[in-house]
This record gives C-alpha cells, structure tokens and sequence, in this order.
C-alpha cells in the first residue's frame, strides 16, 4: 500500500501557526513508518487536531515540510480515510446510511449516481465491521456508537493506505467504546492508523506508539505512558484513575 | 360560500380562454414546483436559506435595471426576465465568493446584497417613464404571467433538473460534509458556485407569480414541511415538490375564490401547513419518546 518503502507520513522542521500568533505547533519532526499505527495525545488545544489537519492538507504550515505518502498532503489526501466525529453533523440531516457511506467512493465517477461496485464495497465494509444490520436505517436515528461505526466505513469504503480518526469514542458511552476499540484492533493488522484520543488507558492497549503533542511533539512507546510521563506531557497534574478496558464491565 | 361550492367554478375558470392567465399561473407555479422542491430540499439541508432571501430581494435591483433601460433608454430587447436573471445569477457569485474566501463578512454582504440591491430596482423603477407599479414584483401578480414565460419556466426548469440528476451525489455530499468531499478530492467550490447559481435560476422562476418578498418562503417551507416525513433527501425533493404544488393548487383557488391576492394567499397557506405539520411532529416525537 506504500510506495515511498518506509515512510507513510514524514514531517520535518515544522512550525505552525494561525494569524502569524504564538505557535500551536513548533519544531515539530516526525516519522510514520508503513504498517506502524500510533495515537496522538496530549491536552486540550495542544495541537492535536490541527496536526490532523495538517497531515490532510486542510492546513498548510508556516513553515517546514510535510510528504504523505511521498507527496504533498494535498495529492495525497484521496489516499486517507478521514473520520471526523460524529457531533459534527446536523442530526436532523435526511440521508440514509448507505449514502452515508457511500460518500467515501465520491470521487470515482463525476457524473450520475454511484455504480454497482461502489454498493457492494459499502456492503462489504459494512460486513467487516459488524454494520451490516444498519444498511436501511436513517443516519438520523443511529446512536452515537453506531454513527461513529458509519463514518468509520466511509472512511474505508476508499480502501485507505492511512486511515486518520478524530476522537473517535469521544461523547460515546464506555460499553460502545469497546466495540470501536474491537474494530480498530482488526484493522490494525491491515492498515497504518493514527488516531487522536484523550482516552489513556486505549493507548496502551491498542497502540505501541504515542504521539504527545503539546506544541512539540514528543514520541513514547505506550509502555512507558506511566503517570510521571503523563504529568509531564501534559504540563500539570491530572488525576490518573487507572482501568483496564478488560476488566468485565460488561457483566455489571 | 364554502369550499365545495368554489372548487368546480374554480376549475371551470381554468379552462376559461378570457383568463388564461389564471390557467398560466396554475401552469407555471406546477412547473416551478419541480425545481422549488429540488433546490428548496438543498438550501434547508445546507442552510443558506439567508442567502437565498439575498438572492431573491437582489432581482428587483435586476428587474428595474431592465425596465429602465427598455423604457428611457429604448432597449428592446431587455425584458424584467433577463435583468431579474442576470441580478440573481450575479449575487449568487458574489455571495458564493464572499462566503469562501472572507467567511467572516459574509452576513454584512448578504445585508447588503439584500437591501441594495432593492433600493437600485426601485430608483430605476422611480426613474422610467410611465407608470410601473413595483408591489406587483415585490408581492407577485398573476397578471404578469403570460404564455412566452412559460415556455422560459420549462426550459429553466429542464435545465435545473438535468443538472440536479447530474451532480446529486456531489451536492449532497457537500450539503451533509463539507470537509470530507474536499478530501475526497472534490472540487467543493465549483459545486458551491453551481448549487447558489441553481438557487438563483429557481428564484428567478416565481418571482411573477408570488414576489420577491415571498418567494424565500416558496423555497423553504415546503422543504421544511416534507423534512418532517423524509429519511433520505431524494424523497425529500420528491414530497417537497408534491407539497409545493399542493401549495400553488388551493393557495390559487383560494386567492381565485375570495378574490385575494394570489401570492399572499398560497404562501399564509404554506406558512399555516407549515406550523401544523411543526406541531404535529413535535407531538408525534414526544408521542414515540413516552412509548419507548
């Protein structure tokens, strides 16, 4: 799925900033190898989403260089499944979960509607990630799990060599959040994921890399995330409560 | 006299060669009731109805233009459609520009739009020999429907629909997210562009019969009435549509039977069906919630 062998995301020297402001992000060198998943954490408006967005091109940095997948974010963009949270949306909107995901194939016809093979990829995604029986239902009526479940097909249906999430168990309740967790386990061993999450204990589970951003980035093997470590990447003390996501919640 | 006893006088009157207009509104405003549907489904998901009413209250600035170069200047081929058209299509760029490239002043230059442009249609107006009367733009006269405009209302129409077929996927992908369609690669701004330009074309189309002032209203409340029913926005546009021709059908008879006017008379109807359906599922909503 690579094509410059190694590197998926390589960021050098980068600085950015909005308005020419006090930096959000500094100095900032980074290296995503192929198949080398990771999470992005750190506090809140320390840069997490903007370095997502500026590995999507949506951002450009002020200065410094970024290459996805050997090119600018931009011509690379097509090649990412982005999924953003599912709070974004209008909840009213009227549109199917097909179309939903459907939206992820968009770019390969330019006129018309979509083709018979772009259904039958969203039907085989939907199967992968146990969506199947959520195909005829209004995007409208899905909880916020399975919303989030949508999107993260949409994501897929373009078959991504890099697939980014945005918080993806953020305002979804803890015995969903394990469901999100089991899918991005799966698909883990296929693709290089990078995803942005406040939630610790999911880093260490999933993940072998972290990526704290707090205007700089620093990257720890999730195996030294000890609470020292936390304390110091996000600048004060925080209260640490420690559970392990397979701790038999769901019996309760 | 009660409803039953007007509608056969009323559908006798349509087939009266001495009115045909009445027969031509009926016309147009089934016709335009395609696009409304179509765009109006469009503009409530996405949100630019304010645009739209900017758009719609530019068109008199359109149309005085053109009467004003047709009667003081002798212009004869500047007709109120085409300067009512050209207003439309260019403050529909306009805004689309504004709106992408300086996000922060785009509700001053919607204000602007919207009052400048109607204050130049009624100078104009001021300004061209002989009497024009301005309310029947701005409130809608069917009077003002003949049989040229209708072939004009199907080829807008025919050219509205074939583009809609066209780009749905895109313009609902851009309704819905934004930001995804543009990392998907999509040229987002172009169907922007395309989708206010379609906004522009459908307002220009019943400016005649129920006015600049209330054409807005045309646009959104039967969207907004068929959004109550619709799952997906293809059959949002379908009912919307239906909805809206509804509308043109009894708000005409009405206006036709108590001899009111005919613009006002459909859109208090829409407006009435409109908070009646709002109650209804807002009733319905509570209804489900205490079962469930």
């Amino acid at each position: 799925m690579t094509e410059n062998n190694g590197s998926i995301i390589k960021i050098e020297k980068m600085r950015f900033a909005y308005y020419n402001e006090i930096p959000v992000l500094e100095d900032v060198n980074l290296e995503i190898p192929a198949n080398s998943s990771a999470c992005i954490v750190g506090p809140n408006g320390g840069g997490k989403t903007t370095l997502l967005k500026l590995i999507l091109g949506l951002l450009h940095p002020t200065s410094g260089k970024i290459e996805v997948f050997g090119s600018s974010p931009e011509k690379a963009r097509t090649k990412i499944g982005y999924v953003p949270q599912y709070t974004a949306f209008d909840p009213m909107f009227p549109v199917s979960v097909m179309d939903v995901a459907l939206m992820g194939r968009m770019e390969k016809h330019r006129f018309g509607f979509y083709s018979k093979a772009d259904r039958r990829k969203v039907l085989e995604i939907f199967d992968e990630i146990g969506a199947a029986n959520l195909k005829d239902r209004s995007f409208s009526e899905l909880s916020g799990g399975q919303r989030q479940r949508i999107l993260i097909a949409r994501a897929l249906v373009s078959d991504p060599g890099l697939l980014l999430l945005d918080e993806p168990t953020a305002n979804i309740d803890p015995a969903v959040e394990e469901q999100i967790f089991d899918i991005l386990r799966k698909l883990e061993k296929k693709l290089t994921i990078l995803t942005v999450t406040h939630d610790l204990g999911f880093v260490s589970s999933i993940f072998q890399t972290a990526i704290c951003v707090n205007r700089k980035i620093v990257i720890h093997p999730t195996s030294q995330m000890t609470g020292e470590r936390i304390q110091e990447i996000y600048g004060r003390k925080i209260r640490m409560i420690h559970h392990n996501h397979d701790c038999g919640g769901h019996n309760a | 006299m009660t409803a039953e006893d007007t509608m056969p006088d009323f559908l006798h009157a349509l087939s009266n060669p001495d009115i045909a207009f009445l027969r031509y509104a009926l016309i147009a405003g089934l016709m335009a009731s395609i696009p409304f549907g179509i765009i109006g489904s469009y503009v409530v998901t996405r949100r630019i109805s304010y645009i739209a009413g900017a758009i719609s209250h530019s068109v008199l600035g359109g149309i005085g233009l053109a009467i004003y170069l047709k009667t003081a200047l002798h212009i004869s081929w500047c007709d109120p459609m085409c300067g009512a058209l050209a207003a439309a299509l260019a403050s529909a760029l306009l805004i689309g520009f504004v709106s992408m490239y300086a996000k922060q002043r785009e509700d001053t230059v919607i204000g602007a739009i919207w009052s400048v442009g109607m204050a130049s249609g009624i100078l104009f107006i001021a300004k061209s020999p002989g009497y024009i009367d301005a309310m029947s733009y701005l409130f809608g006269n069917i009077l003002l429907i003949t049989r040229n405009d209708l072939f004009v209302i199907g080829g807008l129409n025919i050219l509205i629909l074939l583009i809609c077929i066209l780009f749905h996927d895109k313009f609902l992908a851009i309704c819905f997210d934004e930001e995804f369609a543009i990392l998907r690669g999509i040229n987002v701004k172009f169907y922007y562009l395309l989708l206010l330009c379609l906004t522009a074309l459908t307002i220009v189309l019943l400016v005649r019969i129920v006015g600049i002032v209330m054409v807005i209203a045309f646009l959104t409340l039967p969207a907004a009435v068929g959004g109550h029913f619709s799952r997906r926005l293809s059959f949002m546009m379908f009912i919307s549509a239906a909805i809206c021709m509804s509308f043109t059908f009894f708000g005409l008879w009405a206006s036709y039977s108590w001899d009111l006017p005919s613009g006002s008379t459909i859109i208090v109807f829409a407006g009435l069906c409109y908070i009646l359906t709002a109650i209804a599922s807002q009733f319905l909503k509570r209804r489900k919630k205490r079962i469930s």
